[in-house]
């Protein structure tokens, strides 16, 4: 055996090889990303972003909000009406452009595709979630940052989800899309206000502030329960493509 | 001017001499190369209840199988299944002895598809795409830059490179097609209907790249396409209803019609006649309006009729027609 062709690897070397594995598959995934992104939001994301520029503008400028609540009602239902305008097409765009048979029979499980799919979505809505849940906090103040963001946004997601789901089920995109609303209105309206069951205000003089976190969790769990089920239908494509 | 020649195609032969794909006294077909492709008692029922697979068996090896039949044979349901997009409702297929209905993950890490009608992202450019597909397959770094180098220079794509994908010819999509099936460098290679939209001399480049790309690989070319068989297969199965017709090499198919490939000379007015009472394969019109017709048939169609050498088009009307007379 030559001097070159050593058999024996130091701790160092290990680490090396991993360090350039791990590094390369973060890079990889950036690149899904950079490409998924380019390929799902394009023009409907910087269309869907002046709208909620607009809203936040008439809202926040208006001296219409009185509350907490006016806040989160806002912020729930621009992010959910974003999560159902960029889910409603990822599969049904490249069912109809005849790209998703060569997504699905490459080497990549469906869970990875869904995810790369999804990723740029939630990301995208994350930030506009961030962007105007700070403004409001500098035009008003008085709540928790990071429960007026991630609460409507949990929510947003699911609606989101529910919508991917549907469009595996039903022919239209824009089908899927008005049933989710109408789901989500229903349920607003009907059992749960999103307010009281899911976002503890924070100010509550005199009464014990309610434990809200079981209900998160719930949230959380019909979120992934969701993604499961898409995740199915992935794997039974005959099911949906024909 | 000069001709294009393209290579016609070589049965591959295995250790024992014989072709592949030539059947053996049992039936079974014999198979060559390291891989190999074994699908067995594969039947697809749909949930609306139409079968559109029963009972096929067959195996291939290295060279390119050609599935033919006529539309709703169902060549794109078992393509798809080989593709790993349907499951099938009973039956197995084994590729190098990996299940491909129980472990479909490990099959697609050697797995090339092109589809029937490959649609392509219009806001990418023809590298990103191959950037972003080959990023899919799980390639990385210096790998990843290899394998697009070397899919491009197999279908001569490296000129398109910076074009936009919504500017591309049919022939050129096509192209890139078979570039993004061939950046995971696979051992099995599914085509659909790749010729169908191609012009003449596209389909001409189209069929010798299958063949040169079947010399070490299993590649699957469903097609409707007698021609396309013709020039680029090693291997044939002909479908009809789901049912498999015909399994073996294409010259032997070719030979069940000799003697009963017929030409002769009609008079104006005569055609009809013809037409109705035999398998019509071609007809040309001369200058004095009347036809030359070309038929398939037991004997003499007509008196002063002529044989002539058959081909594979012939032998598939006279297979195909057989079959569909007896279904009547």
């Amino acid at each position: 055996m030559s001097l070159t062709e050593s058999t024996v690897f130091c701790p160092r070397d290990k680490w090396r090889r991993w360090r350039t594995n791990v590094l390369c598959a973060v890079r990889a995934s950036v690149v899904l990303l950079w490409y998924s992104a380019r390929l799902n939001l394009g023009l409907p994301a910087v269309v869907l972003l002046l709208a909620a520029v607009g809203v936040f503008a008439a809202t926040a400028l208006s001296d219409k909000i009185g509350s907490e609540k006016d806040i989160f009602q806002i912020l729930l239902a621009l992010e959910s009406l974003l999560f159902v305008g960029l889910s409603m097409g990822l599969l049904p765009r490249e069912k109809e452009g005849r790209t998703l048979e060569v997504l699905l029979v490459c080497a990549r499980s469906r869970h990875g595709l869904l995810v790369m799919k999804l990723a740029p979505v939630f990301l995208f809505i994350a930030l506009i979630g961030m962007m105007l849940t700070t403004a409001y906090s500098w035009l008003h103040g008085g709540f928790s940052w990071l429960r007026m963001f991630g609460v409507p946004w949990l929510l947003a997601a699911v609606v989101g989800m529910l919508t991917v789901v549907l469009t595996t089920y039903l022919r239209n995109q824009y089908a899927a899309a008005t049933v989710a609303v109408l789901l989500a209105l229903i349920a607003a309206t009907f059992w749960l206000d999103p307010f009281t069951t899911f976002y503890r205000a924070s100010v509550r003089p005199m009464q014990q502030p309610p434990n809200l976190a079981v209900h998160r969790v719930l949230a959380a769990v019909a979120l992934v329960v969701l993604y499961d089920h898409a995740v199915r239908r992935l794997k039974h494509i005959e099911l949906w493509m024909r | 001017m000069g001709v294009e020649v393209f290579p016609q195609p070589q049965p591959v032969s295995n250790a024992s001499g014989r072709p592949v794909g030539q059947p053996t006294l049992s039936g079974a077909p014999l198979v060559s190369g390291s891989h190999r492709l074994a699908v067995e008692h594969l039947r697809k029922v749909y949930p609306t209840g139409l079968v559109a697979l029963d009972d096929v068996t067959f195996s291939a090896g290295v060279g390119v199988l050609g599935l033919l039949g006529p539309n709703g044979a169902g060549k794109t349901t078992l393509i798809e299944i080989l593709a790993t997009l349907l499951s099938p409702t009973a039956g197995r297929v084994f590729f190098d002895d990996i299940d491909l209905v129980r472990h479909p993950q490990r099959i697609r890490t050697i797995l090339g598809y092109l589809p029937q009608s490959f649609g392509l992202y219009p806001n990418l450019t023809v590298r990103q795409f191959l950037h972003f597909a080959a990023t899919l397959c799980g390639l990385r770094g210096r790998r990843l830059r290899e394998r697009i180098a070397a899919a491009t220079e197999m279908v001569h794509i490296e000129s398109l490179h910076s074009r936009n994908m919504r500017g591309l010819s049919g022939g050129e999509r096509q192209r890139v097609g078979i570039a993004q099936a061939l950046l995971g460098d696979p051992r099995l290679l599914i085509v659909d209907e790749p010729t169908s939209g191609l012009d003449p001399q596209e389909r001409l480049h189209f069929r010798n790249l299958l063949f040169d790309l079947g010399r070490d690989r299993v590649v699957i070319l469903s097609t409707h396409l007698v021609k396309d068989v013709e020039f680029s297969c090693t291997d044939l199965v002909v479908l009809h209803h789901g049912r498999i017709l015909y399994r073996g090499f294409p010259p032997d198919l070719v030979e069940t019609a000799r003697d009963r490939t017929w030409e002769f000379d009609l008079a104006p007015g005569e055609f009809d006649h013809v037409r109705d009472r035999f398998q019509l394969v071609t007809f040309i019109e001369d200058e004095r309006g009347g036809f030359r017709a070309r038929v398939i048939s037991d004997g003499p169609p007509v008196p002063g009729a002529w044989t002539v050498a058959p081909n594979l088009e012939d032998a598939y009307i006279l297979l195909v027609g057989t079959e569909g007379r007896r279904d009547e």
